[in-house]
């Protein structure tokens, strides 16, 4: 529409790239600040007042921060397990389900699919404490099957519910037809409904992995031993065991735990950002 | 699955009336409405004072300004001769895949009086340093801006999904009538967009509610439980002082204003829709 073009005056440009750049500026200096302070020397960390941007490239951070027995590398090696474990489980469990919602009326169908969506509405805070005593009582407490279950039901949900809107675009004709050319039905499911539905199984990947990547609550209340601790758990206890926080090293750590997200969020972002609004076109 | 998910809201609700704490699990006298009475009207700081305050002021607050500055920035984005779209999308969007515990670290990090960015800031321009995170109103706004600074991004990308989803005839349409600007986004785009909003409203107020590992990290609910939000006031009660009965209390409490404020959203867009 080349009318439109010409009916935005230019002074509300401006003030549209003006709000749009300042926007910018507050998405990025946070990211930027703690990205610098990751570099910075222990020295130069501790200046009063602090400089803007680092007069060094100090790696060594990252180094300290992987070999302190306080932090070290096996917090990050599980939540690489957590996060992959829930991946797996979750795209297994809720392509199947929401297949089943998608293609077969059942008995109260509606009322299962309704009592996951508002079980998504409610606050998982208020589930802690039933949670403790369930798992103490049922020996997850303090297992990584019992953080990866966890994980996965939280993401199944939206999970279910995104992967039946994308499984009702896959026409049914299109598995009927395989049935016709031998397929069984569960053939026909793998080879042509699933390859189809790629797009929703990639989103839901990614939701999933930075659900479980980022899961804090949970793991601090439901694990004992330090061992089983995610990463963000030990950046907890890492903060608390200083009276004086060494942000450097915190930073260091919060940037090698971004380095992942940054790389799915690149790769997966169009996926992303559909499986969210395809999520709420369905409502 | 299903059972699964069930499961612990049923037995929360049993809990909130038994006498549980976590240094004897195995004994759960009925307590009647007494956790109840614990919570609302117990020590400081119980539910009515600050927590409720301190929770409706976080919600309100979070909802507004990032479903706001969602909305306005989806709405500035959209416009046909904006480039550069998919870019500010990104930016925008990428802080709401990090941790909230590395968020809230990294914001206490920002408003540290000594070491932290925003003083740095302020005497760059000249200005005096000020004691972020310590007193008056400041905590709270600090964490509205952290917790905006992390999900504004998410609403836009909801927002730009509904804005793109009205087809270009309804604009057309709407501007051979003659409505442009004010006119034109409030009645037309904005009642268009209405179940994006709702699903928006919703999702929002519930990740407020929901929100502790932010708030831990940022200001751990003080200084003298000023951020005491109700999610930070339910772990204390649980897991410091071992009051489990007391939280899932607090937790059934939580249930009823979450599942009356998603009624009260869909009542309020769907009645409007009517007129």
């Amino acid at each position: 529409m080349s009318a439109k073009r010409s009916e935005a005056p230019p002074a509300w440009r401006a003030f549209t790239y003006a709000v749009l750049g300042l926007y910018t500026a507050f998405s990025l200096a946070p990211l930027l600040w703690v990205l610098t302070a990751a570099v910075k020397t222990p020295a130069e960390a501790q200046r009063i007042p602090p400089t803007l941007l680092p007069s060094t490239l100090h790696l060594d951070n990252f180094r300290v921060a992987f070999t302190s027995p306080a932090f070290g590398v096996r917090p990050f090696a599980n939540s690489v397990v957590y996060a992959l474990g829930t991946v797996l489980l979750g795209l297994l469990v809720a392509s199947l389900a929401g297949y089943a919602f998608s293609r077969f009326r059942f008995r109260g169908d509606r009322a299962i699919f309704l009592a996951l969506v508002l079980a998504n509405l409610m606050p998982g805070v208020a589930k802690l404490v039933p949670l403790y005593l369930m798992y103490s009582a049922y020996r997850l407490y303090d297992t990584r099957v019992g953080l990866v279950l966890l994980f996965t039901l939280g993401v199944l949900p939206l999970g279910t519910w995104m992967m039946k809107g994308y499984f009702d675009r896959v026409p049914r004709e299109l598995e009927e037809s395989a049935l016709v050319d031998g397929c069984s039905p569960l053939g026909a499911f793998a080879r042509v409904t699933v390859p189809l539905a790629a797009p929703g199984l990639a989103a839901l990947a990614v939701i999933a992995f930075v659900d479980a990547w980022n899961a804090f609550t949970f793991p601090l209340i439901l694990t004992g031993q330090q061992a089983l601790k995610p990463y963000t758990v030990a950046v907890y206890g890492f903060v608390g065991e200083y009276g004086e926080v060494q942000w450097h090293l915190v930073s260091a750590v919060a940037v090698a735990s971004v380095i992942p997200l940054l790389v799915l969020f690149v790769v997966f972002q169009r996926a992303l950002v559909s499986g969210l609004t395809g999520g709420a076109i369905k409502t | 699955m299903a059972g699964l998910q069930v499961y612990p809201t049923l037995a929360g609700i049993w809990y909130a009336f038994h006498d549980i704490h976590l240094a004897r699990l195995h004994q759960t006298p009925f307590a009647g409405l007494r956790n109840f009475g614990h919570v609302l009207a117990g020590p400081f700081p119980n539910l009515l004072r600050p927590v409720a305050v301190v929770t409706a002021v976080w919600v309100v607050g979070s909802v507004v300004l990032q479903v706001g500055i969602g909305l306005g920035l989806a709405l500035l984005l959209q416009q046909r001769w904006v480039r550069g779209r998919q870019l500010f999308r990104s930016l925008y969007l990428f802080p709401w895949v990090i941790a909230g515990i590395v968020v809230g670290y990294s914001w206490r990090f920002i408003f540290d009086p000594t070491v932290g960015l925003l003083n740095a800031l302020l005497g760059v321009m000249g200005l005096a340093p000020r004691p972020w995170l310590v007193s008056g109103p400041l905590p709270m706004s600090a964490l509205l801006i952290a917790a905006t600074w992390r999900n504004a991004g998410y609403s836009l990308v909801l927002q730009m999904g509904g804005l793109q989803s009205i087809p270009d005839e309804v604009y057309e349409a709407a501007r051979i009538d003659g409505a442009t600007g004010w006119r034109l986004l409030g009645h037309v785009v904005l009642p268009l967009v209405k179940p994006f909003l709702l699903i928006n409203l919703i999702t929002t107020t519930v990740e407020a509610l929901n929100t502790f590992d932010l708030v831990l990290a940022l200001t751990r609910g003080g200084p003298l439980y000023r951020t005491e939000t109700v999610a930070l006031y339910m772990y204390h009660q649980a897991f410091q002082w071992g009051f489990l009965g007391d939280a899932a209390a607090v937790s059934v409490v939580v249930y009823a204003v979450g599942a009356l404020l998603t009624f009260g959203y869909v009542r309020l867009l769907h009645e409007r829709e009517a007129f």
